[in-house]
């Protein structure tokens, strides 16, 4: 395994990065397999989330719970953060089993559920129940911030409200199996369906990380699903049934199904990505500079390590890759509990980086990744205070294009693009695939360029490609014209030549591979959104879409935040 | 009402749909978004001209930097727009620029575009017959009810550069009338791609599964 950190600076990395003195190039970094090996760390959006949820004692209580004898109707869960208030409106309904179904054209779930800013009065549930049911092909208002749906574990929930409805407590391995009671089939926010934009929440301390009122949501659904399930469990057994026990609950998360819909978001927002990967990397560089390390830290590490390889062993997945991998890293992290019980942090000096390259040559690279994620751990201080930043405030960064030379553009593609320059796309393999939006499911998809028609209509996601064809173009002018000139010309180029400026001061912002290749897979894409939302069990149910659990073995909604456990995701 | 993010998103692919390239679309979007911001009519100002580019009445300009402001040829607002935006404001040395141009069709697709200067320490002035706009990131004033003519004889444009903080509070729902929404929504569905056979098969979807 050829040794891939640089140790050295490098001048024209971002300062976000720069600072340390040890980083990985985003060379090695934006490679489609190794953001789809992270995993969550400390850095994660629901880590971030929690952290301030039980540092600011948030306070949990149901405001309503209407539900008839089959478990049919409205429920409010409201949480008041000490300056606000949100409340959860969840609407259950009696879904037949024919029509549970986790694709994005299903039309009814077993609950429906938005985030509402304060507490919705009468009014409010009535406009709600019209429109939340209805998801989609409902309309929703500024004052609601987040609309999803959920579904049932068929696996576990009928024997989880069965056993509890004769009083006896499901088994450790029956739970951890499954990992959840119901999963989402589909969160949104930021505006989507005439939710509030981003914009009018992002100053709010409580949603500064990214992604905080749709992960708030799911937590809040966790807790929920938990009450839900012993209701039904009493429905049938009566005083007799028993609700689950709390260390039980805490072992199961919230799944979710994530498809092709959600894989292009990190292409269509480089600025965003480059912070979430700037602040990991600068976070990883700061650790690797340390130069010494002290006994708790190294014990702590340790400690984790431990617990990684019992989260490996708990780790299913049909996947026969995935199976694979998770095989390696079993084998990997005894290795390095070997390793690291031997390894005398005293007496060498940057003792983080010693252990890394130890890492880097002998591990896969779902190993690697993991253990970046660990070495985080240990320094709160070092780590935490990245996470705010790591979300796009104001207005877009200004890009315009006088002075700009066909020479500079050509420096900047030499400089940040190079990646993209050495593939032949005239090849059909390397460029067999094209996005799309799709006319039937309202959401992007990947198709076939040499096999189905629409190609026509791709989308501007074939950023290598585009920026071959462009240099190819710049080649043939004269260095010294203006690119505003040369965009007259050739104006369909433009999204590209703007990509390019912008990317200027976002080395972490592409991904620098070749996303219509044959071999790519979107799986990759959906495995490095999902680590920073904080998701672990990936279980890929093809190349294209993977099953996730949120907050499992996460302290619930409520518990004392003298009990909060940092490191709870392991 | 709708949010920003769906009015632009939808125009953008819209615009595109009408014959933009995807990087005119996307300025088009952003355009529409801030003129909804500063509580302008602002799909309005751009639905007769993508009208205009997708029956083919209207060409877009191929070669912009041709187009002299001061040339008396008729000129189209947002792509006008662009080329002030691409050659005579810069990044780093900008100060001010003042211009007459004559014979603007939709001049307010030109105002939308140049809005984002206003966002960007640019003080922006910009008026034609029975309208004026002045517009810094701490005040917006504007006179006169002629908002959305479809074209003027001439546009004055005076722009600055004027370092303040943001005080002014933006509009962050858009009403669009029906029929206006329906209109983007047909031109946007263009843009897509519908099922095939193959896809239906190796579609994306989160599958239907009945082992969980």
């Amino acid at each position: 395994m050829t040794n891939q950190l640089k140790y050295k600076k490098e001048d024209e990395l971002d300062p976000q990065v720069n600072e340390g003195q040890f980083h990985r190039s985003p060379d090695v970094v934006m490679k489609l397999g190794r953001i789809g090996s992270f995993h969550q760390s400390r850095l994660s959006f629901m880590r971030q989330l929690l952290r301030r949820v039980f540092a600011e004692k948030w306070n949990f209580n149901y405001g309503n719970w209407c539900l008839d004898n089959r478990g049919v109707g409205h429920i409010i869960y409201s949480v008041n953060t000490g300056t606000r208030v949100y409340s959860l409106v969840i609407f259950t309904h009696d879904l037949p089993p024919e029509e549970r179904s986790d694709r994005v054209i299903a039309t009814a779930w077993d609950l429906t559920f938005t985030l509402f800013k304060g507490v919705p009065d009468s009014e409010d549930i009535k406009r709600l129940g019209k429109h939340v049911p209805l998801q989609e092909a409902g309309r929703v208002s500024e004052n609601e911030l987040v609309l999803g749906r959920a579904n049932r574990s068929v696996r576990l929930w009928d024997l989880v409200v069965e056993k509890l409805s004769k009083g006896i407590q499901p088994t450790h391995a029956e739970l951890v199996n499954v990992g959840y009671l119901m999963r989402t089939t589909a969160v949104y926010g930021s505006g989507k369906f005439g939710l509030a934009d981003r914009v009018t929440i992002e100053n709010y301390d409580e949603f500064k990380a990214p992604f905080q009122a749709e992960l708030l949501a799911v937590y809040m659904l966790r807790n929920v699903v938990f009450d839900l399930v012993a209701w039904f469990a009493k429905s049938k057994g009566g005083s007799g049934a028993s609700e689950l026990e709390d260390q039980l609950k805490r072992k199961l998360g919230v799944g979710n199904s994530t498809g092709l819909g959600m894989a292009p978001f990190l292409v269509y927002h480089p600025d965003l990505l480059n912070k979430w990967i700037s602040a990991r990397e600068r976070a990883f560089t700061d650790v690797l500079s340390l130069e010494s390390v002290s006994e708790s830290e190294f014990n702590l590490f340790k400690e984790l390590l431990s617990k990684s390889l019992n989260n490996a062993l708990e780790w299913a997945s049909i996947s026969k890759d995935q199976i694979k991998r998770i095989e390696q890293l079993k084998e990997d992290l005894r290795n390095l509990l070997m390793v690291a019980s031997n390894f005398d942090y005293t007496r060498k000096t940057y003792p983080w980086l010693n252990l890394y390259q130890w890492v880097e040559e002998n591990t896969s690279m779902e190993t690697q990744e993991l253990v970046v994620s660990l070495l985080l751990e240990p320094y709160a201080e070092l780590v935490d205070h990245l996470g705010p930043n790591m979300s796009l405030f104001g207005e877009k960064e200004f890009i315009r294009l006088q002075n700009t030379t066909c020479n500079d553009v050509l420096a900047l593609i030499e400089g940040n693009f190079k990646w993209a320059l050495g593939v032949d796309y005239t090849n059909q393999s390397h460029s067999a695939r094209f996005w799309y939006y799709s006319q039937a499911k309202l959401e992007p998809r990947l198709g076939e360029r040499y096999e189905e028609s629409g190609s026509d209509l791709e989308e501007p996601l074939a950023i290598g490609r585009d920026v071959s064809l462009l240099n190819c173009q710049l080649l043939k002018e004269e260095g010294t014209r203006l690119i505003s000139e040369f965009l007259s010309d050739q104006p369909e180029l433009r999204h590209i030549v703007m990509r390019i400026l912008s990317c200027r001061t976002m080395p972490y912002g592409e991904i620098r591979d070749n996303l219509i290749s044959k071999e790519m897979r979107p799986l990759d894409l959906l495995r490095c959104k999902l680590s920073f939302f904080g998701a672990t069990n990936f279980d890929p149910r093809s190349d294209r879409w993977v099953r996730i659990c949120m907050y499992k073995n996460a302290p619930l909604a409520g518990s004392l935040s003298s009990a909060y456990d940092e490191f709870w995701p392991y | 009402m709708y949010s920003l993010g769906e009015v632009e998103t939808i125009s953008k692919k819209a615009a595109k749909a009408s014959g933009m390239t995807w990087g005119e679309a996307v300025e088009a979007g952003y355009a529409i978004r801030n003129l909804a911001r500063f509580n302008l009519p602002n799909v309005e100002a751009f639905v007769p001209l993508f009208q205009e580019l997708a029956s083919g009445k209207l060409f877009r300009p191929s070669i912009l930097y041709e187009i002299e402001p001061s040339d008396g040829k008729e000129k189209i607002g947002f792509f006008l727009g662009l080329l002030i935006l691409d050659t005579r404001v810069s990044d780093t040395y900008f100060e001010s620029e003042n211009l007459e141009v004559k014979n603007v069709r939709f001049p307010l697709s030109l105002l939308g575009t140049l809005l984002s200067l206003v966002l960007n320490d640019v003080e922006l002035e910009i008026s034609w017959k029975g309208f004026k706009l002045m517009a810094s990131a701490k005040s917006v004033i504007i006179k006169g009810r002629n908002f959305n003519p479809e074209s003027v004889d001439y546009v004055c444009v005076k722009a600055s550069y004027c370092r303040v903080k943001q005080t002014i509070e933006f509009k962050n729902r858009v009403f669009v009338n029906k029929s206006t929404w329906m209109y983007l929504e047909n031109l946007a569905f263009q843009t897509y791609v519908p099922d095939s056979e193959v896809s239906r098969k190796t579609g994306a979807g989160s599958g239907n599964l009945i082992d969980d």
